[in-house]
């Protein structure tokens, strides 16, 4: 892997909430094309990290690296402009449940056309619907219509969706948190591989929080452990046995 | 499948189906109720309680609710009728009017964006401190006879037409396309469905919010100025309880409490299938003790048909 | 030897507490009075009255406004007796709500006094109101000879009649009153219903009505705020409105009073009005009190006895006792245009 392939890099990443220490000098680093897996026990400081990627709150110390230029997030809305898209627990809380796919897909960016010699702007549906088409039709996903509402599909096909939508926006990383806990089983993979599609053929960075080794080994490149707030190991899945991530996991020898 | 596309197209323009019925069987039922006369009444009937209800609606798709608009109402009346009366001219006294419904709209969405109260509760406080104010400034007196001009939209006519019935077809037409045709629009429905995505994704939630209050209150003042137009007087009083017959309209019309549901025009269909209802009431000039039992159970009936209709149209396994 | 800081405070203190003393030992009456909400012009007026005449005999009245809640009214009256008034005068926003504060108060052992509507239950000294049954049946004989003058003596004819709230005891009196007078004439046609005393609401039954009943005779209201929207809803079918005494005119009467109603039968945009004199319950009910408080029950008029004032236009009043208790039932009077601009009814006082 060349070292200009890195394209995030968090230094030194501490946070205390009161006594209570969640990260303590944590590095962490994303390369481009990469999907990394982390993982660790509840408390361990999981989803600290990724809401201080997310913008949801700063770090005590420690600094954040976007494509080499140090970068400071203020609230969600920047990490977002810097094209961090972060999906928490259920991808589907990021949708409109009554609206219909095409609207879901273009929230907040909807495209306007002009009227009355751009007198006024209004929405240009077809031209929206026709993307939506063919955003789904990249990733692969079949839905049978992007004028049916978000609640008239499975709870699979609105995660497929999501990530649509979150796919339209060209982020430059995807993190996912916990995106199957409340799938179905056939649903579950599904979207698993739809998010190894996303990650190898789309080439987007993603980081992905899960609980399930078994689906971590499935699709990451790289697999990072956190325990009490550090980080406790590195591997990749196919170097190692879950047996060994899990004694990582617990601590202990 | 074609018999579920067909179900859910009478399902969702269920009021205007029912308003047909209604009419056809009350142009036999009801002595002079199938007249232009009685259609004109109608309308006018429904005028004031529809431009309230515009701006009411407008709440609740973002998924809010508005219990201040009949405090906004008696506040512009009793406002503007002082103004006029006092001498000033009246485009200034309308200025005064509208621009006092903003304020109070913007209040309220100041309150629960800013402040973060709940809605109900910020409009709660404006409901009974614009309701006070407009007591207080006129001390409950009952102001009357005002200037013609100033009466134009509540009691003029535009050819044979009456402005108040203009009036509101235009609102409905402009809001309903604002609604349905603009970004802002857009974005008043998809705060209502999932305010929380629709923050992720980048829509100021607090400007649609604060927005649509202070629409709702524009609106809100301009019924006022229909109304006391209409009646030729403006009482602080003015109003009273028609916070419960907005929402109830809204609600007969299908647009849900949570937001993000419903249509201007059907939420239009729920004042007029209201205002016909009591208009035959009149008509028959029937016990007046039963009157809120029909009105409850039409909107029993509506929620009803409502919650079939979503029935209809969610995933099932 | 120099005093301390502390005994001149305390010397200062002592003082004020001695003038306040001195201050109690004059026995002033304070008086505490319970509006429903003043925001309506009747009850302004009312407790205008009350006020005044307290005032003139130097006794000091605290005034609570209830803003038509039921509940308000209650925590306003236990207030007052938490106050330590020598009396409460209060004008029930619910009969029967109230009447758990009338409780509290009669505990208390502070006399509890009504104007204009009882209570359900509780202990209630004197209620003192207008007979609105009477009201009703003058605006009924009113109604009856203006029929009669206008079909040559024969009593029949349509006649609206706009209600206030169902189940309210002052609309439902005022409508007894008006159907007792009536209902012996079987030709005359009534239609009522109810307007909420609400002035939108009277508009659209007016509209309403007209369109049904293009040959109405005659409107009857419960309250003067309906009369905007009837001239308005009359115009609005009829194209114009035609004064009294104009062909093609449908009389117009109710029962009220107040400023804009009188004005309107000056205008002779109304027939007339059955006034109540609101501002005088103050006058009639304030004198009983400070009495009652001095000499107790004998203070209180006897049931069966007619109060008599020369030129106070409560007067004369009936002492009737009900299952309610002791009321004093007002006199109420009808006024047309030609009596519409007295300076002494209520609806033309100065409100300064």
């Amino acid at each position: 892997m060349k070292s200009d392939g890195i394209l995030l890099k968090m230094e030194g990443i501490c946070k205390s909430f009161g006594e209570v220490r969640a990260l303590e000098n944590v590095h962490f680093t994303l390369s481009h094309h990469e999907i990394v897996g982390l993982v660790g026990g509840n408390g361990a400081g999981k989803s600290t990290l990724i809401k201080i990627l997310a913008g949801v709150f700063p770090p005590d110390r420690g600094r954040i690296y976007l494509e080499g230029r140090e970068v400071h997030f203020k609230s969600p809305r920047d990490a977002y402009e810097q094209g961090i898209y972060t999906v928490h627990q259920k991808m589907e809380e990021i949708l409109a449940p009554h609206h219909d796919v095409a609207a879901n897909i273009f929230m907040g960016e909807e495209i306007t056309k002009p009227l009355f010699g751009g007198l006024l702007r209004v929405l240009a549906r077809r031209e929206m619907e026709k993307e939506a088409e063919s955003v789904l039709s990249r990733v692969g996903i079949t839905i049978d219509s992007v004028r049916r509402p978000i609640v008239s599909y499975s709870g699979g096909q609105r995660q497929a969706v999501a990530l649509a939508k979150a796919l339209r926006k060209k982020p430059k990383i995807l993190v996912l948190d916990e995106p199957t806990a409340a799938l179905g089983v056939k649903e579950k993979f599904q979207v698993l591989h739809l998010i190894k599609r996303l990650g190898k053929e789309e080439g987007i960075p993603i980081i992905i929080v899960s609980h399930n080794l078994e689906e971590v080994f499935e699709i990451v490149d790289r697999i990072v452990v956190l325990r009490n707030g550090q980080i406790v190991g590195e591997c990749s899945p196919s170097l190692v046995t879950k047996e060994q991530v899990v004694q990582m996991i617990v601590g202990g020898e | 499948m074609r018999k579920r596309e067909f179900l859910k197209f009478l399902l969702d323009n269920s009021v205007w189906i029912i308003i047909v019925v209604f009419f056809t069987l009350n142009a036999f039922l009801t002595p002079k109720f199938f007249t232009l006369l009685n259609f004109r009444n109608i309308l006018i009937h429904s005028s004031i309680l529809g431009i309230v209800v515009i701006g009411e609606s407008l709440c609740l798709l973002s998924g809010h609710f508005d219990l201040s608009v009949e405090s906004t109402l008696a506040l512009s009346a009793v406002l503007g009728s002082m103004a006029v009366k006092n001498g000033l001219s009246i485009p200034l006294a309308i200025g005064i009017m509208l621009m006092s419904g903003m304020l109070v709209g913007f209040a309220n969405g100041t309150l629960i964006r800013k402040l973060g109260l709940n809605a109900f509760v910020a409009t709660l406080i404006t409901y009974i401190g614009i309701r006070g104010t407009a007591l207080g400034i006129v001390e409950g007196k009952t102001i009357w006879n005002l200037p013609a001009a100033f009466c134009f939209f509540g009691a003029g006519n535009i050819g044979i037409l009456p402005v108040q019935i203009v009036l509101l077809a235009v609102l409905y037409l402009l809001f309903h396309a604002v609604l349905i045709y603009t970004k802002f629009g857009r974005h008043v429905y998809l705060v209502g469905d999932n305010q929380l995505a629709a923050r992720i994704s980048g829509i100021n939630v607090d400007r649609v919010v604060i927005t649509v209050f202070m629409l709702s209150g524009l609106l809100s003042a301009f019924a006022g100025l229909v109304m006391a137009g209409r009646l030729n007087s403006a009482s602080p009083l003015f109003g009273t309880g028609m916070v419960f017959e907005a929402m109830s309209a809204a609600i007969i019309g299908g647009i849900s409490l949570r937001g993000g549901i419903g249509s201007l025009f059907m939420a239009l269909g729920g004042v007029v299938l209201l205002s016909s209802i009591s208009n035959v009431l009149n008509l028959h000039a029937v016990s007046p003790y039963w009157i809120q039992t029909i009105r409850a159970l039409m909107i029993l009936f509506a929620v009803t048909l409502d919650s079939l209709k979503r029935r209809l149209v969610r995933y099932e396994e | 030897m120099r005093r301390s800081p502390l005994f001149w405070w305390l010397v200062f203190a002592g003082g004020i507490l001695l003038s306040f003393s001195v201050a109690l030992a004059q026995e002033k009456l304070i008086f505490g009075y319970s509006a429903p909400g003043l925001g309506d012009e009747g009850q302004w007026n009312i407790q205008k009255g009350f006020v005044d005449k307290c005032k003139e005999l130097g006794i000091e009245v605290i005034v609570t406004d209830a803003q038509q809640s039921a509940e308000k009214q209650n925590n306003d009256i236990e207030t007052l007796i938490a106050r330590g008034v020598h009396a409460i005068c209060a004008v029930p926003h619910d009969s029967a709500a109230i009447s758990i504060a009338v409780q509290k108060c009669n505990e208390a052992g502070i006399p509890f006094f009504t104007i204009d509507r009882g209570v359900t239950a509780g202990n209630v000294v004197l209620t003192v109101k207008a007979d609105n049954v009477k009201a009703g049946a003058i605006a009924g004989e009113v109604m009856l000879r203006l029929l009669q003058g206008k079909y040559n003596g024969v009593a029949k004819g349509k006649v609206l009649e706009i209600r206030g709230q169902p189940g309210q005891d002052v609309a439902e009196q005022r409508a007894q009153g008006f159907h007792q007078v009536l209902e012996k004439y079987p030709d005359i046609q009534i239609i009522s219903l109810p307007g909420y005393w609400n002035t939108e609401e009277g508009f659209k039954i007016t509209v309403d009505t007209l369109t049904a009943n293009p040959d109405l005779d005659g409107i009857y209201y419960h309250a003067d705020l309906y009369i905007p929207g009837i001239v308005e809803g009359v115009k609005a079918v009829k194209g114009e409105f035609a004064k009294v005494g104009e062909p093609g005119h449908i009389f117009i009467l109710g029962i009220d009073g107040n400023p804009a109603g009188l004005d309107q039968v000056e205008a002779k945009l109304a027939d007339g009005v059955v006034v109540q004199p609101l501002r005088d319950y103050g006058a009639l009910i304030v004198p009983i009190i400070v009495d009652y408080l001095k000499r107790g029950e004998e203070a209180l008029p006897k049931p069966g006895t007619v109060l008599v004032e020369e030129g106070a236009s409560w007067s004369p009043a009936m002492v009737v006792q009900t299952a309610a208790g002791l009321e004093i039932w007002t006199n109420v009077f009808y006024v047309d245009y030609l009596g519409a601009g007295d300076p002494n009814l209520w609806g033309n006082k100065p409100r300064e």
